[in-house]
């Protein structure tokens, strides 16, 4: 029997916690208690707001800015207390009221000790780069110089703690490389430096710096929360859409939500990277769009269409396909659903156009249509092996292994199940 | 001369002219051209608002300037570097996207010198950064009335819509005017201290802003495009007339403008226009006008629901459900719970529909009075009617 997530998690999260409590220990024998205490509060909410609202500042790459606040305070603080200052700003951490909501304790002693960790070594590193004595604006590059390695060394650390806790949590989930994550190395040295310059200039200017900074920085950072809700604002408005339109017509329902899932499973089997499975999974979410415009009693038509019906259909997607293009951000997703149909109609295919085109042949022959029974998932699998000439036998035999591993079985549930429902579909469409 | 020539090129070589003459006569030629180029680089990495408008970096190099220097040579430098910057914005964005670019640059930057040299003299005697930080603020508030003043003063001669549509949508954009001049500031305030690493320290924040602003207005205009695409569909599938959507949501934008309804009602009644036929693709008949064997009801029904499937556009949904309600019926009041946004898209769609069909604006105008006080609101018909004028229909 596999473990719970629960149970996986306590003994790391006890480790991390204990360990963050044992550099907190270390910092309060090494180091003075921060000064003046006002500066330190300030400091701690924007540090604290900030580490709980990570913003996405492009696809996929989410950074918490409060790394910037962090330098900006061990700077001020001096390096007599300037570690020991955030440290105990991450003690804070774990205050979130989400936490006790939840009531999953794991979470906020895993992220204290993550974050105390990271602090200790990043801002440690920080301390003994940095020119002794007061500073003046000639230690300028210095001080820039010294934040790039400890910031990186600060985001390293956190990377290999978070990722530590994610292997736990979710053993069979690829991880993140470390070269994947080349962007998010470069905000962070870039906010590190921020802060640290951030700090000189509060020790050579005064105050007057903080809300300037402060207020820019914030608007910069509601400006990607307010990018980031208005993506999903976009995205959900493509998907409402489509999934109203599939309602429409029985024998689809449900058809686009399981040709994500089957490329979802496909994609990780095939070790597929975050940004090509999302472009995949938006594709299969509008892989039938173009039905938008197609006739809905074409649609919805008893018996197999004529070569001419079909033809109508095609026309009728390609149209909405291509006023869809026009959208910036959507042009890639469209590009992927053309070669999809290419793949489909034998033709060849990047690697995600096939997994998307064997997927929705798989679902499609699955399930059951106004003109076609639903097959059993053994005789899908054969057909989809005898076709793999387009999708490919990697493609196919990673969609086989996806749906097995996974336990899950589609189309009818018998030979003889099948054969019952495609009397009954033959007999309709001679109705008809 | 034509008024067209003068405006574009006469007046912007006369400030040039003007700047560079003071600026040799005061002694202050190379910190003039200095922000000058400060002013025309603004123009060509300016910052987006959400609405998509460019917004030229001008308040943070005037901040910056006046802060770390001097009121002159900024006066100097943006008689120089405004019509520049403006000729540079406008070979790389168009005409279109920079057609008031400058007499709102310009206006702005007049009243921003104008209010900071009035006041800078009451605190002359304070060395107090927190002072000047006050003037600055007082003086970008300026430059933001006044450059939404001007900007709109000029838009309204060559677009569509009313003046107070777009000063209270203009108005919006102060978040852009704040993180600018929050910038400028920084380096200001800094520039003696930290020397040109001043300019990295409020680079760094700015950039960040920019990305974050840039990304924001990417991230709306892909949906504005979306809603516009989807908009589209039924006249795709030949369910609707060519350009329904497009137009008739142009009209109800209009109308919008003109009964001086909230910029985010307008923004409802938009997407309410652009979807309200949705429904088509499931009704599937060509038109209402062609008799498709559906009611008004039935079409905003579908519509309605379609719609709803979208989290976000939840009140859009129930703008189209409303939309074919009549505005009273014969012996009764009239209905106060029926929202004005509903009777717009209303009109919006029943004059494009009568427009499409190939009747001229004034007849159009006139089926939709046949139906005036019952049908339709008064008030909105009277607002398409001015609407209709400002935009030079014959017969209106």
């Amino acid at each position: 029997m596999r473990p719970r997530a629960r149970d996986r998690t306590t003994l790391p999260a006890v480790a991390l916690g204990a360990a963050g409590a044992a550099a907190l220990a270390l910092l309060a024998v090494f180091q003075s208690l921060p000064r003046p205490l006002w500066l330190w509060a300030l400091l701690a909410g924007a540090y604290l707001a900030l580490e709980y609202s990570a913003v996405e500042v492009s696809d996929r790459l989410l950074i918490s800015s409060a790394v910037a606040v962090a330098f900006g305070a061990a700077l001020v603080m001096g390096r007599e207390s300037g570690v020991l200052a955030v440290a105990a700003m991450a003690v804070l951490s774990l205050a979130h009221p989400a936490y006790f909501a939840g009531r999953r304790w794991t979470v906020p002693v895993a992220n204290f000790g993550q974050l105390v960790v990271s602090t200790a070594v990043g801002l440690g590193l920080l301390a003994v780069l940095l020119p002794p004595g007061p500073l003046d604006r000639g230690d300028i590059p210095r001080v820039l110089a010294a934040a790039i390695p400890a910031a990186l060394v600060y985001d390293w650390v956190n990377f290999q703690l978070v990722a530590f806790m994610t292997r736990r949590l979710y053993p069979g989930r690829p991880a993140q490389t470390w070269s994947s994550l080349l962007s998010s190395h470069l905000a962070m040295a870039l906010l590190g430096m921020l802060g640290s310059l951030a700090g000189v200039a509060y020790l050579l200017g005064g105050a007057v710096v903080l809300p300037l900074v402060g207020l820019t920085f914030v608007a910069g950072h509601l400006g990607f929360h307010s990018y980031a809700r208005r993506r999903r604002a976009h995205l959900d408005t493509v998907h409402g859409f489509v999934k109203a339109i599939e309602a429409l017509d029985p024998y689809t329902r449900g058809h686009t939500d399981r040709v994500a899932h089957f490329v979802t499973i496909t994609g990780t089997e095939l070790g597929l990277g975050p940004e090509r499975m999302e472009r995949l999974h938006s594709a299969a979410l509008l892989h039938d769009v173009g039905k938008l415009a197609v006739p809905a009693a074409l649609l919805r038509r008893s018996g197999p269409p004529t070569a001419e019906e079909e033809a109508a259909v095609v026309r009728h997607m390609r149209v909405v396909e291509s006023l869809l293009a026009e959208i910036e951000v959507l042009a890639p997703v469209v590009a992927l659903l053309e070669e999809s149909h290419r793949v489909a109609a034998g033709g060849t295919g990047s690697r995600e156009a096939r997994v998307l085109a064997a997927a929705d042949a798989f679902d499609l022959m699955t399930s059951t249509r106004s003109f076609q029974a639903a097959i059993t998932q053994a005789q899908a699998f054969a057909r989809l092996r005898a076709g793999a000439g387009a999708a490919g036998a990697e493609v196919v035999e990673a969609l086989i292994a996806a749906v097995t591993r996974a336990g899950e079985v589609y189309g009818a549930p018998d030979d003889a199940s099948a054969a019952e429902v495609a009397r009954l579909v033959k007999e309709r469409a001679i109705r008809a | 001369m034509p008024e067209r020539f003068q405006l574009r090129l006469v007046f912007p070589a006369m400030l040039t002219a003007g700047g560079l003459a003071m600026a040799v006569w005061r002694g202050e030629l190379a910190l003039s051209l200095v922000i000058a180029a400060a002013l025309a680089l603004g123009h060509l990495l300016p910052l987006r608002t959400s609405e998509g408008r460019l917004q030229p970096l001008s308040p943070a190099v005037a901040a910056a300037a006046v802060l770390g220097h001097a009121v002159a040579p900024l006066v100097w430098g943006a008689a120089l570097g405004l019509p520049l910057g403006w000729v540079v914005s406008r070979l790389r964005y168009g005409e279109r996207t920079t057609a008031d670019l400058l007499p709102g640059e310009a206006a702005g930057t007049a009243a921003f010198a104008a209010v900071f040299a009035g006041l800078d003299p009451l605190v002359a005697h304070e060395a107090n950064s927190w002072l000047d930080l006050a003037l600055v603020l007082l003086a970008t508030a300026a430059w933001y009335l006044t450059s939404i003043g001007a900007r709109t003063g000029w838009t309204e001669r060559r677009r569509r819509f009313t003046g107070n549509l777009l000063w209270r949508a203009a108005l919006r954009e102060w978040p852009v005017y704040l993180v600018l001049v929050a910038a400028g500031s920084l380096y200001g305030i800094t520039a003696d201290t930290l020397g040109l690493w001043a300019a990295l320290l409020a680079g760094l924040p700015y950039g960040f802003v920019h990305l974050a602003f840039d990304r924001l207005a990417s991230a709306s205009a892909t949906h504005r495009q979306t809603i516009r695409a989807l908009g589209r569909v039924p006249e795709a599938g030949g369910f609707s007339i060519p350009g329904h959507a497009e137009r008739s949501a142009d009209v109800a934008v209009a109308l919008g403008g003109e009964l001086r309804l909230s910029p985010g009602d307008i923004r409802r009644i938009e997407d309410a226009t652009l979807l309200a036929d949705i429904g088509r693709v499931v009704l599937g008949a060509p038109s209402l006008a062609s008799g498709g064997g559906f009611t008004a009801s039935d079409l905003a029904h579908w519509s309605s629901a379609i719609i709803a499937e979208a989290p976000t556009l939840q009140e859009v949904a129930a703008l189209v459900a409303e939309s074919p309600r009549p505005y009273r019926r014969p012996g009764e009041v009239r209905d106060p719970g029926l929202p004005p946004a509903a009777q717009v898209v209303k009109v919006a769609t029943a004059y494009d529909y009568a427009v499409g069909g190939g009747m001229e604006p004034g007849d159009a105008l006139e089926v939709l009075h046949r139906g005036v006080a019952y049908e339709y609101d008064p008030e909105i018909l009277a607002a398409l009617r001015r609407v209709l004028q400002r935009r030079g229909c014959v017969g209106v």
